[in-house]
């Protein structure tokens, strides 16, 4: 991609927002996916979150500032919705935030987009026994090898404290997964 | 300050508190966990990917129809009709329309308004200007019977009153 400054430009530009937008789209679509797959677990749900944070994305280029690089503030973007579209499930189905992760996990037993053993289950179970930041800094560094840099201004947590708490949250998985 | 290299032995660089200790469980944890699971087990449908990018340029480039709302719905009626009606008794209403004269107050209700509001005599006698207790007004001209007069003067004055005017 180009330098960042000129890709912004020409995001912003009227006569080249088009054909930018779609290299964004190219350029970001599969990790932005991943990254919303981990936290709402189903294919559909991932679908809906990730064209709404590329919607989003397109609608509010013209605000951002370019305080932080694209690439965290569209990550904040796709984190923030997914968490939106799981507290607007829970207070559809009228259950807790807890329990809607638990009933996804369940799902997933029936997913066909879920080819896990029961191993790979049972990770998924341990993960949704974390609290909310745990899960993310889990599924960032664990499945998305996202730097610890880069997870920083993403989540807006120091270095320090994401390391910590990938150690606890790892620990703690470990400990879930072999306690039977 | 001795600048003989020989004499440096510490670099000077540090490390966080019990940072071996951690690192050390930090590694094992993340190594055993990756040993028992590496993959999350999830999948896509075929071609998704390929699929999303028209989808997604597709909703962002469809222009959202403009929501027309009729003013003469029956809801907006009721609401218009509603502050037509309001702003029409504001202006109507014969309570909030009447002017008031002083021919139109009766003499009791100046009297009560003038005993309520505890008017002294001197306040009183700043409402009038000396034109309007000028003789050709008839303030002389009204008569009063000897009577009358010892009558008031009895019930009003005291004699040390006299004494001081």
């Amino acid at each position: 991609m180009l330098n960042e400054t000129v890709f912004l430009q020409q995001l912003k530009s009227k006569n080249s927002k088009e054909q930018a937008f779609k290299e964004l789209v190219a350029q970001y679509k599969e990790r932005l996916y991943w990254h919303i797959r981990h936290i709402v677990k189903s294919h559909d749900d991932t679908d809906d979150v990730l064209q709404n944070t590329f919607i989003k994305v397109f609608k509010n280029i013209d605000n951002f500032k370019g305080d932080s690089k694209i690439y965290s503030w569209m990550y904040r973007i796709a984190t923030n919705e997914a968490i939106t579209h799981i507290n607007k499930n829970a207070k559809r189905l009228q259950i807790t935030n807890q329990e809607t992760q638990d009933l996804a996990i369940n799902n997933l037993q029936s997913d066909v987009y879920f080819e896990g053993n029961e191993i790979q289950l049972k990770l998924q179970e341990a993960i949704a026994t974390l609290p909310e930041k745990q899960q993310l800094v889990f599924n960032m560094k664990y499945f998305q090898n996202i730097k610890y840099k880069d997870m920083s201004e993403i989540l807006e947590t120091s270095e320090g404290a994401l390391k910590a708490s990938y150690h606890i949250a790892t620990k703690k998985i470990e400990d879930y997964l072999t306690k039977d | 300050m001795n600048t003989n290299l020989n004499n440096i032995q510490d670099p000077g660089f540090k490390v966080p508190k019990d940072y071996f200790e951690h690192l050390e469980a930090s590694i094992i944890s993340h190594v055993n966990l990756k040993e028992k699971v590496s993959d999350p087990g999830f999948s896509v449908p075929k071609d998704y990917f390929k699929n999303i990018e028209n989808d997604i340029l597709t909703k962002v480039n469809k222009k959202e129809p403009v929501k027309v709302i009729s003013l003469f719905n029956k809801k907006n009626l009721i609401y218009i009709s509603g502050i037509a009606a309001a702003i029409l008794l504001l202006f109507n209403l014969p309570t909030l329309n009447t002017k008031v004269t002083y021919a139109s107050l009766s003499t009791e209700t100046v009297e009560d308004f003038i005993l309520n509001e505890d008017y002294s005599a001197n306040d009183l006698a700043t409402l009038f200007n000396d034109i309007d207790l000028l003789e050709e007004d008839g303030f002389n001209s009204i008569s009063f019977t000897d009577e009358a007069m010892q009558d008031y003067l009895n019930n009003n004055l005291e004699l040390n009153d006299l004494y001081t005017e």
